[in-house]
């Protein structure tokens, strides 16, 4: 029997990757698979809070979660398609959707902005 | 099983999409090991039948060439490792001795989640319909919004 603390330290350790991964990529596609990553890790902590507390309510705010990531990750990437569509690659600069016409400023680790 | 997730921010796009599948089975499995079959049911179709497909496809859409020679980090690395801090005292907080830490203590039997799709039903059914609903109006208003941002691009 694994121990419920084994399954927090395993949902931390992949809600920090998707946290980093968020913070720092600068790649619109891999800052979404983080966010992924971050729900997932949630849903791994609701099922192991259920199994420990012995109820089926965590299973279904999982379903939830599932659900709102199914209706994430539709939006994200059609906004992330219409921007590639203009933009022709949408970078993530410090929050911001930088412009295409930068994107030869950004070299050698100089930001343009 | 937390190193196929480590893989999954360090490289390019397509082998970052790849672990980002193992991860996802990985996490359906440890829903079999909780003893919650139908979310690793949901999980193994939802997620690596619908939404890799989806991530696929639009990496295939998306020009990669030049995305590969650019900058992949931006300087932001000291917020991440802050973030990580932070999250890691709580954790060390939660799973401290009793006073301080949650109580966790052993798990309730297995048998207690026994019929589990069926338990899973009766609850979603019964008392959680009302965010059910809530959630198919949410799946509605995305696929109307997905639909209306992808064709504004012609």
């Amino acid at each position: 029997m694994i121990p419920t603390s084994h399954y927090l330290f395993l949902s931390l350790g992949v809600f920090t990757i998707g946290v980093i991964g968020v913070v720092t990529r600068r790649n619109v596609i891999i800052i979404l698979m983080s966010i992924e990553l971050m729900l997932n890790a949630v849903n791994i902590n609701l099922v192991a809070f259920s199994r420990l507390v012995g109820s089926a309510e965590g299973h279904v705010f999982a379903i939830f979660v599932i659900t709102d990531a199914a209706a994430e990750a539709a939006v994200g990437w059609a906004s992330s398609l219409r921007f590639s569509g203009t933009v022709r690659h949408c970078w993530a600069t410090k929050w911001i959707c930088s412009n295409g016409r930068q994107r030869g400023l950004v070299f050698l680790g100089h930001d343009a902005n | 099983m937390i190193s196929a997730l480590l893989v999954v921010t360090r490289r390019n796009v397509v082998q970052s999409a790849i672990f980002l599948i193992t991860a996802l089975l990985a996490t359906a499995g440890i829903f079999l090991q909780l003893h919650a079959e139908f979310l690793f049911i949901v999980q193994v179709i939802l997620y690596a039948g619908g939404i890799m497909v989806l991530f696929v496809f639009v990496i295939m859409l998306i020009n990669l060439d030049v995305s590969i020679h650019q900058v992949q980090f931006n300087r932001q690395w000291w917020l991440g490792l802050l973030l990580a801090l932070v999250l890691g005292a709580q954790l060390i907080l939660a799973v401290a001795p009793r006073p301080i830490g949650l109580p966790l203590g052993e798990p309730a039997p297995a048998s207690a989640l026994e019929p589990s799709t069926q338990l899973v039903g009766r609850v979603l059914f019964n008392e959680y319909m009302l965010p059910f609903e809530i959630a198919s109006i949410l799946l509605l208003v995305a696929m109307i919004g997905a639909v209306v941002m992808a064709k504004k691009k012609v």
